[in-house]
């Protein structure tokens, strides 16, 4: 299966619930639950709680943020929300403010 | 990855909400709310949208439960499944697409307030035609006096329906201007029309009406064929019969593809006329 595409003029004012990979380069308001990778574009902006098996963000994402597996907080990412996962990277030059939970 | 042009919801993917794009979307998966689109949206065998769908160009191949509105371009791919009106000013249906609804071309031209209020005067008259329809059928089933005795009904609707088949001859130039209700519910009250005896009246009428031309085409069309017939078959219990009988000819005004999208208020009405 193709992995779902929200294009850089996309926007979404709902739930969006999917089994495989989602990448968001638009914009995203409501609720994000996916069963496989999450990838929030440089551009994108995201303001849902995301739940997936794994989350990078590019973008910005205002919400919690729950990963199976690991959340990546990449340069120019902005994320403001708790994140829950078992694994966190947070690179240089990336925005942060929440409380982390990485489940020990 | 994305290049920021192509969006694309995917299979296994549920949207419910509203969903607006600048640009292209291809929709593999489901959609239940709405979309507005700028550029073309397509709906791909297996997806499904239950939703409105407004977009410059709309392609559907799979399933749309809600209308559909383009400012340029609707096709209804073979695999197609719409159950909703369907507006713009070009839509190609292709074989094998299954259409339930209101199908209205050219709605976005200059022409559109005209026909809009066209449409609108009609529809009054339409709703009046159809008991007198249903009523017509069952006399031309059972005896000439019933048949007799719906004339007036029919003569006062003839303005209407007449009015009505002047837009259907109008759109017949278009691929697939199929309007159900009106080509079945236009058709069908012209045949036991012909067969009353005061049908100049209702030809003069409908002559008046504002579409002269085609209405009067109509009208004289659908007139002359039972006429033909009548010599051979005298009784009025036989013009009955005859007008009941030939299943080919509501077929032949009304183009085949038509049938399926037809409205729950004409259904019944159309279903008798052809079973009988």
């Amino acid at each position: 299966m193709a992995a779902t595409i929200i294009g850089a003029g996309i926007t979404i004012e709902g739930e969006i619930s999917s089994d495989d990979e989602v990448i968001v380069g638009g914009v995203v308001r409501g609720k994000l639950s996916v069963g496989g990778s999450v990838t929030v574009e440089s551009g994108a902006v995201v303001e849902a709680d995301v739940d997936a098996a794994s989350v990078s963000v590019g973008g910005s994402v205002t919400g919690n943020v729950t990963a199976a597996e690991r959340v990546d907080l990449l340069s120019g990412g902005k994320l403001i929300g708790d994140v829950k996962a078992a694994r966190l990277t947070i690179a240089d030059g990336a925005v942060f403010k929440g409380n982390v939970d990485m489940e020990v | 990855m994305a290049n920021g042009s192509a969006s694309i919801i995917a299979a296994g993917t549920v949207i419910r909400g509203r969903v607006r794009a600048d640009s292209d979307l291809e929709v593999h998966g489901h959609v239940e709310g709405s979309i507005v689109a700028t550029g073309t949206v397509v709906v791909a065998e297996g997806g499904l949208v239950k939703s409105d769908i407004e977009a410059n160009t709309v392609r559907v191949a799979g399933a749309v439960a809600g209308n559909l509105r383009a400012e340029a371009l609707i096709v209804l791919e073979a695999t197609a499944r719409v159950v909703g009106d369907v507006s713009a000013p070009t839509i190609g249906i292709r074989p094998g697409a299954l259409v339930r609804g209101r199908v209205a071309t050219g709605e976005l031209s200059a022409p559109q307030p005209a026909r809009a209020a066209a449409t609108r005067g009609a529809v009054p008259a339409l709703r009046g035609t159809a008991p007198a329809l249903r009523g017509a059928v069952a006399g031309a089933r059972g005896s000439a006096p019933l048949l007799h005795g719906n004339a007036p009904l029919l003569h006062g609707n003839a303005p209407g329906s007449g009015g009505r088949a002047g837009e259907i001859a109008r759109q017949g130039s278009k691929p697939v201007q199929a309007d159900a209700r009106n080509a079945a519910v236009a058709a069908p009250p012209s045949r036991p029309l012909a067969t009353v005896p005061a049908t100049p009246a209702a030809r003069v009428q409908a002559a008046s009406a504002p579409d002269r031309k085609s209405s009067a085409n109509v009208a004289s069309g659908v007139v002359a064929s039972p006429k033909v017939a009548e010599p051979s078959r005298p009784t009025a219990q036989a013009r009955a019969t005859e007008a009941a009988a030939p299943p080919a000819k509501p077929e032949r005004r009304a183009p085949p593809p038509v049938a399926p999208a037809l409205s729950k208020h004409s259904k019944k009405t159309a279903r008798r006329s052809v079973r009988s």
